[in-house]
């Protein structure tokens, strides 16, 4: 079949095709309400044609139907909306059959965009042909849309009329068009893009550079080495911005057979500074195994900030080099450097590798990078081996560098450390017990509580002994509710002289049954020694259940000096506010004795304050009775609202006739 | 021995007994970075392009670093124009933050370096690829792309221009999510067989007519490289619901989960390679105009089996990322930055202290650094390309209705259909390369 009989052939089915949507179209209600579809409307239609998208992906007769009622919508009486959904259907769907009517929407400025973006990508040679038709005549508006849509189509045939374009005065068009030679490429778009690289004026030349250097990767991928390298090095020029010399050298790396190692090394070497990031960066990618020992050779000579990043590059190759480089520069001079490579030798040593961090951190007092040493040992490749090692070093230590490799050993929480944790424990250093005894916290079973709790009582470094008892309290979550750590703990309390046995009272508030030791911290509060006796009160007043209630009102009429009556009333105070979840008349009754007792308005005030979240009747009448008290009007005010504002649900009359008695 | 020293208050003792259970440091933690005053010749000038909520919840994290000035604003609407500049401004004390109407005026400023590109998702590909064209760093909000082979072409230009750029992430720059990983790393819950995630359910827009442009609103400028539709108030404000300007809960929320399954799984350069969705549930048609799912379960695999399930359902407080191995489970709660595993033990090695994702400060410092050092940021394009061009597959799967397998290596679908969805065509002249 020669041309003009396929073309004629292509006629008569257009207007088969035609005549046939005209026809679909007055008895499909569906096509009709698509092409009368506005946004406000039901969008019904908009999800059945999604919904035929979905099944003539697998059958090709209902994609045949799709497209031609589709067509109908963008040659019949639609509306923009519903013209603008079928291109993009047809944009996922459209064949050759779609091409004309798309093609005829390119004339017009409004419909353009839409048609080239669904030409750009049908698979019919066909849509090149439209588009590169319709770009000499389509309105100014409308070229940008069809130079890119043949860009994105790498349409060879329309180098000649992107050339022009790109050439041209119209300056979107010609954006458009110099994007599109960037794509397709050939010799006639390199020619083009050469000129504009020299002539075209400033404010175009980023747009001639991203086709320019698009090109370029696009010749070097086909192997066109000599093309795609002039690219590249008329962009590395010293004239040109650094973003642009960087890309150009990556470029050039790529290009290269060794992947740019020698070139890397010679930027390495040289004096461009814009280069050298760009030079490491190629490091991970190479093949050659000996990449690494070239690139640690030129590290010395390098920034500081380049000799970081060098050893970042060296640490994801991971080889012997790699690991020697780093070991090499935790002497460097330069905090950052030795930062990197700290960091380094923390993925890529092992067992051996200790001693050096050990030696760093006793080298140094910068805390950043003790913590570094840290958090590399912490990290450190090795089972217990890499824990034994740091004990072993930790042996050999001055108290200053110990942190770093105990607190690693605290980090790393394995059972082969509890006696070093120990042993430490006892160290009159504060930070140094205090990691150990985390790190008790985190590797002590049940059979080492006795021991913990023993090293707790002969504490010598006095500054970590809240820290201390927080971790013993953590291991005294642990303890089984009635086993042996019970009886333990109840033998060193009765063995230990008082001072002592006062460090042992704040952990047991932890206990998993805090009960079985309440009578012990009563017992604490009412001891003759005043430390023991502080501890106890104090340990009480923060009991956290009921059961405290009477040995503190107990405790309340005795107390041995103002001080402590005012602890054990602050105690007594925050046991009523919460147990008020439950307001009861026994409640209110506590609250009654606790007002009976006070001893002046600061105590009132103090058990107002509790009482003012009482929900309860009787709560309220007892904060009434108190507003005839001035010295603490205020705050019985205060309690009165919020009571009667919480209860007039239930109790609207008593809630309304408390209101009125306040302002 | 003093007595005072002995004085413990409960709940104060309880903090330091959490504390206990938390890892411990030696040394006291602080913020690396440049402290005190930084000249002028030294900070990084940046433009911020997009002022709107976004972009202001974020703005003191820019605000706060030393090295940091914010010299211009840039948005399509007026209001949000004035608003960053009084954002800006207040902080400087100064009248000094210029506005631009297009951003192309800003980027075209030699003094600014880089941008903070906070718009509507639409506009994240294109405008980060106009950034890197005129020769700035950049910090994209998530999702980078709306459609695969544009997040492809914005990894291509930032490596041709040599652009540092940082997507928006941040994940990988807070502790919790951190320890997730060290833990799944180390092998603590076993081999990983599968990875939950899980978004809350995605909203619904009511119809309602087209309406008049708002007064200044540079309308055109706010569609950018979407294909024009009249302006339509549901539409333009529920943005995240209809497919070309957002894609949906999955895709917009989707990608920080997707983000952390590459990055524990280790798996950066690579990405599933079968995708399929079940149990979407559509908006109905007569009632709303958005077009993405309301809830379903997005599903890939891995070539070596692992799956990765991403569920759009229950509320937005129910966000979360768990790892499945065949030793136990860890999870990342996302809304309380809560780790929790089992076995519990595991957690022991929890670091203290560490700051919300929704504290973006550490991820902004990395970018610094990486624009000074030319380094490669955490969340640098290839990886957040693969990690959106993940949530883009299920969008495609489930707008085919099919399982799709993908080349991760070309890619490409197993279908023409898929594959003709891998692009949108940017509406003129908003295509870049």
């Amino acid at each position: 079949m020669n041309t003009s009989c396929l073309s004629l052939w292509r006629v008569l089915v257009l207007v088969g095709t035609l005549a046939g949507a005209a026809r679909a179209a007055e008895t499909d209600p569906a096509l009709r309400a698509l092409m009368q579809y506005q946004s406000g409307a039901d969008a019904t239609p908009l999800r059945q044609f999604e919904a035929r998208v979905r099944q003539a992906v697998d059958d090709p007769g209902q994609r045949a139907a799709l497209e031609t009622d589709l067509l109908q919508v963008l040659r019949g009486e639609a509306t923009p909306e519903a013209r603008r959904f079928a291109c993009l259907q047809l944009a996922v769907i459209g064949g050759e059959a779609s091409v004309p009517a798309l093609a005829a929407l390119l004339r017009s400025e409004e419909t353009a965009g839409i048609a080239a973006a669904a030409l750009a990508q049908n698979p019919a040679p066909a849509a090149s042909d439209a588009l590169r038709r319709a770009l000499g005549n389509a309105p100014a508006a409308a070229r940008p849309a069809i130079a890119h849509a043949l860009g994105v189509r790498r349409d060879t045939r329309a180098v000649a009329q992107l050339n022009r374009l790109a050439l041209g005065e119209d300056r979107a068009a010609g954006e458009a068009a110099i994007t599109a030679l960037g794509q397709v490429g050939t010799a006639g778009a390199q020619k083009t893009l050469a000129a504009l690289r020299r002539s075209a004026p400033p404010e175009q030349q980023r747009v001639v550079a991203a086709a320019s250097l698009n090109l370029a990767d696009t010749l070097a991928r086909k192997g066109s080495r000599k093309a795609a390298t002039a690219i590249y090095q008329d962009y590395l020029a010293a004239d040109q911005p650094a973003d642009l010399r960087r890309g150009a050298f990556g470029g050039l790396l790529r290009l290269d057979r060794d992947g740019g190692q020698k070139r890397a090394i010679e930027a390495l070497r040289g004096d461009d500074a814009a280069l050298k990031p760009v030079a490491i960066a190629a490091l991970p990618e190479l093949k050659n195994a000996a990449a690494s020992r070239a690139f640690a050779a030129v590290l010395p000579n390098l920034a500081p900030a380049e000799q970081a990043y060098l050893l970042q590059a060296l640490t994801t190759r991971g080889d012997a080099p790699a690991r020697k480089a780093a070991q090499d520069q935790l002497n460097s001079p330069h905090l950052e450097v030795r930062l990197a490579a700290i960091a380094a030798l923390g993925r890529l040593g092992d067992t051996s590798t200790v001693p050096a961090l050990a030696r760093a951190a006793a080298l140094t007092t910068n805390v950043v990078e003790l913590r570094a040493v840290e958090t590399a040992l912490a990290g450190l490749p090795g089972d217990e081996a890499v824990d034994r090692a740091l004990a072993a070093q930790l042996g050999t230590r001055a108290a200053a560098a110990k942190g770093p490799l105990l607190g690693a050993l605290v980090r790393r929480a394995r059972p082969v450390s509890y006696e070093v944790f120990l042993r430490e424990s006892a160290s009159p250093d504060a930070a140094i017990a205090r990691l150990a005894f985390q790190g008790l916290s985190r590797v002590a079973g049940p059979e080492h509580l006795f021991p913990m709790l023993r090293a707790l009582r002969d504490l010598r470094a006095e500054a970590a002994l809240e820290d201390a008892q927080a971790a013993v309290g953590q291991a005294l979550r642990r303890m089984e509710p009635k086993g042996q750590g019970v009886l333990t703990l109840t033998t060193l309390l009765d063995a230990s002289p008082p001072a002592r046995r006062a460090r042992l009272i704040p952990p047991l508030v932890f206990c998993p049954e805090p009960a079985v030791f309440l009578g012990r911290v009563a017992d604490a509060a009412r001891s003759s020694d005043p430390t023991l006796r502080n501890v106890g009160l104090r340990t009480l007043a923060d009991w956290p259940d009921p059961d405290a209630w009477e040995p503190l009102k107990a405790l309340y009429p005795t107390a041995a000096s103002e001080t402590e009556r005012v602890l054990v009333l602050r105690g007594l105070t925050r046991l009523l506010g919460e147990m008020n979840a439950r307001p009861d008349a026994a409640l209110v009754g506590r609250y009654r004795e606790l007002l009976g007792s006070a001893k002046g308005d600061n105590d009132r005030k103090l058990i107002l304050g509790a009482l003012a979240g009482c929900a309860h009747p009787e709560a309220l009448a007892l904060a009434v009775e108190q507003l005839n008290q001035p010295g603490v009007r205020a705050e019985a005010v205060m309690a009165v609202k919020k009571i009667a504002g919480a209860i007039k649900g239930q109790h609207p009359q008593a809630a309304e006739a408390a209101l009125q008695k306040v302002p | 021995m003093k007595t005072a020293s002995l004085a413990v208050n409960r709940r104060r003792f309880l903090r330091r007994l959490l504390a206990a259970g938390a890892a411990p440091l030696v040394v006291p933690g602080r913020v690396l970075g440049l402290n005190g005053a930084v000249a002028p010749s030294n900070t990084i000038a940046f433009g911020i392009i997009g002022v709107g909520n976004r972009a202001l919840f974020i703005l003191p994290n820019f605000l706060t670093q030393p090295d940091v000035r914010l010299v211009a604003v840039s948005d399509a609407r007026e209001d949000r124009r004035r608003a960053g500049k009084q954002a800006v401004d207040n902080f400087y004390r100064n009248q000094a933050c210029r506005v631009y109407p297009d951003f192309r005026e800003l980027l075209a400023q030699r003094d600014i370096d880089a941008v903070l590109i906070a718009t509507g998702n639409r506009w994240h590909a294109t405008a980060s690829m106009f950034a890197a064209r005129a020769g700035k760093d950049i910090y994209c909000e998530k999702p980078i792309s709306l459609t695969i082979r544009e997040g492809r072409q914005l990894v291509e230009m930032c490596r041709r221009h040599g652009t540092i750029y940082q997507a928006g992430t941040q994940r990988r720059s807070t502790e919790s999510y951190q320890f997730a990983r060290e833990l799944v790393r180390a092998g603590k819950i076993g081999r990983v067989h599968t990875v939950e995630m899980q978004v809350w359910t995605g909203g619904t827009v009511p119809h309602q007519p087209n309406t008049p442009v708002p007064p200044g609103w540079d309308y055109d400028q706010w569609l950018g490289p979407v294909q024009w539709r009249p302006f339509n108030p549901g539409r333009v404000n529920g943005w995240a619901y209809f497919w070309d300007t957002g894609e949906g809960m999955h895709t917009d929320m989707g990608t920080h989960y997707t983000d952390q399954m590459q990055w524990v799984l280790g798996t950066d350069d690579t990405m599933p390679v079968e995708f399929e969705t079940r149990d979407l549930v559509w908006p109905d048609p007569r009632q709303w105009m958005s077009e993405t799912a309301i809830s379903g379960t997005f599903l890939c695999r891995y070539a070596n089996g692992v799956e990765g399930i991403l569920f759009q359902r229950g509320g937005f407080t129910e966000r979360y990322i768990r790892y499945l191995g065949d030793e136990g489970w860890v999870q990342v709660d996302d809304e309380t930055d809560v780790v929790t595993a089992e076995p519990k033990s595991i957690l022991q090695t929890k670091p203290e202290g560490g700051v919300s994702w929704s504290n973006a400060s550490a991820h902004i410092r990395n970018l610094l650094d990486c624009i000074r050092s030319r380094r490669q940021p955490l969340c640098h394009p290839e990886v957040a390309h693969r990690a959106q061009a993940i949530v883009e597959s299920m969008t495609i799967a489930a707008r085919l209705g099919r399982k799709l397998k993908w080349d991760p290596v070309q890619e490409v679908f197993d279908g023409e259909e898929a594959n003709r969805m891998l692009y949108r065509e940017p509406r003129a002249p908003w295509r870049v390369v």
